[in-house]
């Protein structure tokens, strides 16, 4: 259902009448390779927790915007909070996780996997990698560009846990860097481009995690910067992108409130029958989904506004 | 089971005319009164609303904060130590509108003259974003928006918060009025808040990824940051609103539904879906539960539940008793009823002053499934704090505990006034544990062991030390030898938290699992599966060695299950060695491990000392393990002890093949027609599921032999069918037409001959219909065979082309299949031109016919006679339940005046697939065997569907034996009302309007 709404009704149809002929040559080719950001590409990223919390705080979105001052690009945080390759739980009427990468017509999707599925231990690599690849082969879709970002490593030292009983807890022991070896060769077998975080967060000030699992803000502006710099683009954080940063972080609100609708049951979900989505005079009217779909006009403000503050660094 | 009636049982409908009402209508039936969710009250003044307020002897009610302090859509409420109220308001609530920004508010409303009502309200929280729940602790508050559970601090000490922490992402955000909420400290520091039915949830943490499907609870440990869920795919109510605990830090939760849940048996860590039973119910929905614990309640109120019935305008109490190791509570007397609609308590909350604090988010419309969204009615103004104090006793002076030494504070753990004790375990969880755990130590020291409260208040010290995750073994110590059945109850609590650092918790426990009280049984059993070690099963096995209940099994389903991974392992290499048989029994019954020795279940099975359902279940195993192989002697033991449910579970095993000896035994079973009537039925089920031809002459000899109990020679009809095929057509015609046979097996024949030859079925039927009496009960039981079989209702149809039926009839059999709950249309308008029925109701939803009834309802509809209609219509109270009557099928209709407009219950009862309330998910499941069974969805597993029909019986479906499943809406089935008038339909709604008003 949420297909049709983007190819039919919805905004990002009237917003990037350009992508669809827009070719890109096939992909192959190796870690530390560059990401090539087209005027207009839509850059979808995807994974967990730390992937979705980069909404809030637009570090990673700023600094390839700011490396990409002429091209007009459009991110779409679709980082879910448990999101794994075994699972990307979506409600009932939601559809599917490569489906949405489809909706919104991707063109670069970074997908970060690995780390909370490092707690079923080393054994379970090959069965993590096969079901990676799967993902990935689904969001690859045509020419796409893929780039994996490595797990972050845990951080126990920030649980506020006697040593004791640390020393007990899962992420303690987990094996992020065998899960981040192992991607590292799955992107090289598979000409993806890979983004080492795991060694180099290893590095960085602690603490860069708030629970051990999920970044700081200043871990996700550490992160960022060593993306970048992994992708051979400038890596220093400016500050004065914060008023970009500012807007980003702005119109990455709409997008959630659009994409992750709250009351989703009753948009397209299991309750869609109930009188509660619908006009009170015509039960035929569905005020709820024509809500979501009124937030795509705030959406292209605050798009115009990125790209104004954009211009203006 | 019942094999051959799918859906409707035989007579039920007799029941359906003897649905007594003992609602009084004491309204007036005129055409203001019957508006509920659309008109608010023409007076919405605080004065309006205190006027509608009818209080049980003995109490006065109060404003104690309104609008006027910026109160408005209230959510929830909590205290702080300074004796104000905080209060969370989400006028957002129930969808953010496009382009507009949230200001929900978190207010704080303060009495300082300490008259009862409060003075001023200052914000410390706004631009929240539709939140349901808060608590106070950690010197911060605790939010669950949305998504995130968040942490705000007011660091400047400015009064409003200045910094936010999101502790965890990723809860669901399915239904925003389902999001987190009812957030409440355990005594021992632990948070608990719950979830709704449309919310999933996952949430990463450091013990791995938490999920929770539909309803559940969850508990946040602030001192390890560890997350679990307790009760999800709403296991224990599809909206829990309400938690609290007694004085022995027992839980208790609240349905947002009629029921109420003692929650221990079931707060076992990363468990198996089973339902907890409930251990009493209002009459309706309500929310919000506290044990009004103070000195100024009088005594016999203090150990009761105070709930809050927002759907009925009431605040509720409810007796509470024991009940084995568990509770029971009795729905009594009101405190507080309402005639006002917009009255709708949905907390209720000790004060400091003792007294009962209410909160009301005064609205006419509650519903989020059942009035739109943007329902111009839905109230963004108003809201109230009510406040129930009891005449002539004197209020609670309130302590000051913000200027408080820490041991002043643990001083007041000895306080009667629970909301003392709250708040200050509140204070100390929140101080530095160097400080607190030395005062705690000295405090526990001076406690008086002669003193009453003793034991409490070891339990409040070591609530304490729980907090700071500190371990205390001689606090432990003291609980686990306390007088008190509490004291060890909660002794076993503290155990199941500091199991990882307690030297032998095991011996403890099985000190504690072995104790008189079956209370303290039970929280050891619970607390045993947290001790993730081989033996923890083993022990837990010993509260066997005692009485068990209801709430005991339901915990040791659930510990079994979890420790699971700790002793399957462990059994299977011999490092476990469980040396009671009966034990070992009952820890592999549920789901014996497949390398389990056929061997030594034999063995197990052959003792006198297992009960019968565990010995069933052992045989079921046996049945299934080495191809089948134990099948002989499996049906020997079932058949030696005539345990027919036993025959029954065997006949849903899919077998590739059917032992000898096992054919012998089925065989023996029907050859003595001396066998009790269930036992040779579960015998001919047998032979019919697994198709044992070789049975077919034993079969035939019971069918024919007269003496024989109608119900066998019934089922035997069944079974022949099955085994001879179209041989049996004949016969089974002649039996279904001879008129000497009695009508269950005319019945029978029919029903057997369906799936061999439908048509002369249907022929046969449609005869035998047109045969007096004609009424809907006699038409039912003939029509069922046929509609009950795949493809009947189309054959029906057909065979109407080839018989002339009466207008008569053709109405009785629109009525019939009303009262079946089918959704037939091609056939429902054969029949409807066939009775002459000038039908008027359009068959699908028709907003011009809609306006006119609605119209007509608010301008002549007549209650009294709609009750009439309603008394005369057989279908609506076989299913619904008004006051304590009726069927349990469908929603409760008690109170649907308050939740519903005319226009809304009208679109309900005429087109009812529009509208489907939580819990309420109808199916329909086509059988290998092309019979057809329709209901509410109960239950699903891996290996049964478990289905309420519309008789209300409920049927167990093996998956095995399923060929299709379809998602059929509701229940309830259109077409209800073909056939009514247009008068007599606007009356019925202006009844139906006017309930609970």
């Amino acid at each position: 259902m949420l297909l049709q709404i983007h190819n039919r009704k919805g905004y990002l149809k009237t917003i990037l009448p350009c992508i669809g002929i827009c070719i890109l040559v096939s992909c192959g080719g190796s870690a530390g390779r560059k990401v090539r950001f087209h005027d207009g590409a839509v850059v979808v990223l995807t994974g967990g927790t730390n992937i979705s919390n980069t909404r809030k705080n637009g570090y990673l979105e700023t600094m390839l915007l700011a490396a990409n001052k002429k091209k007009k690009l459009y991110f779409r945080n679709m980082g879910w909070e448990g999101d794994t390759v075994y699972e990307q739980y979506r409600e009932e009427g939601f559809g599917e996780w490569s489906g949405h990468l489809d909706s919104v017509q991707a063109n670069i999707v970074f997908a970060q996997f690995g780390q909370m599925e490092s707690l079923d231990g080393e054994a379970a690599i090959p069965r993590f990698i096969e079901l990676y690849k799967k993902l990935l082969a689904a969001a690859r879709g045509n020419n796409r560009q893929i780039v994996l970002l490595s797990p972050i490593p845990f951080e126990p030292a920030s649980l506020s846990l006697p040593a004791a009983q640390a020393a007990s807890v899962p992420i303690v022991n987990a094996p992020v860097d065998k899960y981040a070896d192992a991607i590292r060769q799955l992107a090289e077998d598979e000409g993806y481009i890979f983004v080492n975080l795991y060694e180099q967060l290893t590095n960085a000030d602690s603490p860069y995690t708030s629970n051990g699992i999920h970044l700081t803000e200043s871990g996700h502006k550490a992160a960022a910067q060593i993306i970048m710099r992994e992708l051979q683009l400038p890596s220093t954080y400016n500050n004065n992108w914060e008023p970009l940063r500012k807007e980003v972080v702005s119109k990455n609100n709409l997008w959630f409130q659009y994409w992750r609708a709250g009351n989703w049951a009753f948009i397209y979900g299991g309750e869609y029958v109930q009188q509660f989505s619908r006009d009170w005079k015509d039960r035929d009217h569905r005020i709820l989904p024509e809500e979501r779909n009124a937030i795509g006009p705030y959406l292209d403000s605050a798009e115009l506004r990125v790209e104004n503050a954009k211009r203006k660094l | 089971m019942r094999h051959r009636v799918p859906v409707y049982l035989f007579g039920f409908i007799k029941k359906l005319w003897i649905v007594i009402f003992v609602f009084v209508l004491t309204g007036e039936h005129n055409a203001q009164n019957i508006m509920s969710v659309a008109p608010p009250e023409a007076d919405d003044s605080v004065e309006a609303e205190l006027a509608s307020f009818t209080v049980a002897p003995g109490y006065k009610i109060e404003l104690f904060a309104s609008e006027t302090l910026g109160i408005a859509n209230p959510v929830a409420m909590r205290w702080d130590e300074k004796g104000r109220l905080w209060v969370l308001c989400t006028t957002t609530y129930p969808h953010p509108e496009p382009g507009k920004k949230p200001d929900d508010k978190l207010l704080v409303l303060e009495d300082r003259d300490g008259d009862g009502k409060a003075d001023t309200a200052s914000v410390f929280a706004d631009s929240l974003n539709i939140p349901l729940g808060f608590e106070l602790g950690h010197g911060g508050v605790y939010l669950g928006e949305q998504t995130e559970l968040i942490f705000l601090e007011d660091t400047d000490k400015d009064g409003k918060a200045d910094k936010r922490s999101v502790l965890f992402s990723g809860f669901g955000t399915g239904d925003l009025h389902q999001t987190l909420n009812s957030f409440t400290w355990s005594p021992g520091g632990d948070l608990f808040f719950s979830q709704g039915h449309n919310i999933y949830s996952r949430i990463e943490t450091p013990w791995g990824i938490k999920r929770a499907n539909r309803a559940g609870i969850w508990r946040y440990r602030p001192t390890t940051g560890k997350l679990d869920n307790f009760f999800n795919w709403s296991t224990a109510s599809v909206n829990p609103w309400g938690m609290t605990f007694n004085d022995w830090g027992e839980m208790f939760h609240k349905a947002n539904d009629p029921e109420v849940f003692y929650s221990v048996p079931g707060l076992v860590e990363e468990s198996n879906r089973n339902y907890l039973p409930d251990i009493g119910r209002l009459v309706i929905k309500g929310s919000g539960i506290i044990i009004p614990r103070s000195g100024h309640i009088p005594d016999d109120l203090r150990k009761d539940f105070v709930l809050a019935g927002y759907y009925n305008n009431r605040i509720e109490r409810m007796k509470v008793s024991n009940d084995s190791s568990g509770y029971k509570a009795q729905l009594t007397e009101p405190l507080v009823i309402s005639s006002s609609r917009s009255f709708r308590p949905v907390e209720v909350s000790m004060g400091p002053d003792g007294a009962i604090y209410v909160l009301d988010w005064y609205n006419p419309i509650i519903g989020h499934y059942q009035a739109s969204v943007r329902h111009p009615e839905r109230d963004k103004l108003h809201g109230r704090i009510w406040r129930i104090t009891a005449l002539s006793r004197p209020l609670i002076q309130r302590p000051d505990l913000e200027n408080q030494t820490v041991t002043g504070l643990l001083d007041h753990l000895r306080s009667d006034e629970y909301w003392v004790r709250y708040q200050v375990r509140r204070l100390l969880a929140a101080m530095p544990a160097e400080k607190i755990i030395p005062a705690t130590d000295e405090w526990v020291r001076s406690l008086d062991q002669r003193d009453a409260r003793y034991e409490r208040n070891l339990l409040e010290a070591a609530g304490i030390y729980e907090s700071h995750n500190t371990v205390n073994e001689d606090i432990l110590h003291l609980l686990v030898t306390g007088k008190q059945a509490g004291a060890r109850a909660y002794a076993a609590q503290v155990i199941s938290k500091w199991q990882d650092r307690l030297e032998d918790p095991l011996s403890i426990l099985q000190q504690l699992v072995n104790d008189t009280s079956g209370k303290v049984r039970l929280h050891a059993l619970v607390a045993l599966s947290y001790v993730h070690h081989p033996a923890a099963v083993s022990i837990a096995a010993q509260v066997f060695d005692h009485p068990t209940d209801k709430f005991i099994r339901y915990a040791w389903d659930k510990t079994v299950f979890t420790l699971r991974p700790y002793w399957e392992e462990a059994l299977q290499q011999g490092s476990l060695q469980i040396t009671n048989p009966g034990h070992l029994a009952q820890i592999i019954h549920n789901d014996p491990p497949s390398w389990f020795p056929a061997g030594q279940l034999v063995t197990l099975t052959k003792r006198e000392d297992i009960p019968a359902t565990v010995k069933n279940n052992l045989l079921m195993a046996l049945a299934k393990t080495d191809n089948n192989s134990h099948l002989g002697y499996v049906l020997q033991e079932a058949a030696a002890s005539h345990d027919a449910a036993m025959l029954k579970r065997l006949a849903d095993l899919q077998l590739p093949a059917v032992p000898k000896e096992a054919i012998t035994t089925i065989n023996a079973l029907l050859g003595n027609t001396r066998n009790q009537t269930p036992v040779l039925g579960g015998a001919l089920q047998l032979a019919r599921n697994w198709d044992l031809k070789q049975t077919a002459a034993a079969v035939s000899r019971l069918v024919q032999d007269a003496g024989v109990n109608n119900n066998v020679r019934a089922e035997g009809l069944l079974t022949l069918g099955r085994l001879e095929g179209t041989k049996a057509v004949d016969f089974l015609k002649t039996q279904a037409e001879n008129k000497q046979n009695p009508a269950m097996l005319k019945l029978a024949a029919l029903k057997s001959l369906c799936g061999l030859d439908l048509p002369a079925a249907v022929d046969i039927t449609l005869k035998e219909i047109q045969q007096l009496p004609i009424t809907v009960d006699r038409v039912k039981d003939y029509i069922t065979p046929v509609t009950g079989q795949s493809g009947g209702i189309a054959a029906v149809t057909e065979g109407l082309e080839r018989h002339t039926i009466s207008p008569a009839l053709a109405k009785t059999l629109l009525e019939t299949l009303a009262v079946m709950g089918l959704e037939v249309p091609v056939l429902r308008n054969k029949l409807g031109v066939l009775s002459g029925n000038q039908n008027t109701v359009p068959a699908n939803y028709d907003r011009a016919y809609t306006a006119k009834i609605v119209k007509a309802v608010k301008e002549k509809g007549d209650a009294a006679r709609g009750e009439q209609v309603y008394l005369a219509n057989p279908v609506c109270a076989s299913c619904h339940h008004i006051n304590g009557k009726g069927g349990n099928i469908g929603p409760n209709l008690s109170a649907l005046g308050r939740g519903l407009s005319p226009e809304e219950i009208l679109i309900e009862v005429l087109w009812p697939a529009q509208n489907i309330k939580e819990g309420y998910n109808f199916i329909s499941v086509e059988t290998r065997n092309n019979e057809i069974f329709q209901g509410n969805k109960v239950w699903e597993d891996k290996e049964t569907i478990v289905l309420t029909n519309a008789a209300g019986k409920t049927e167990r479906i093996s998956v095995n034996n399923i060929k299709q499943i379809t998602e059929k809406g509701s229940l309830m089935p259109s077409g209800l009302l073909d056939g009514i008038s247009e008068e007599e339909l606007r009356d019925l709604i202006a009844y139906l309007s006017s309930l609970g008003l």
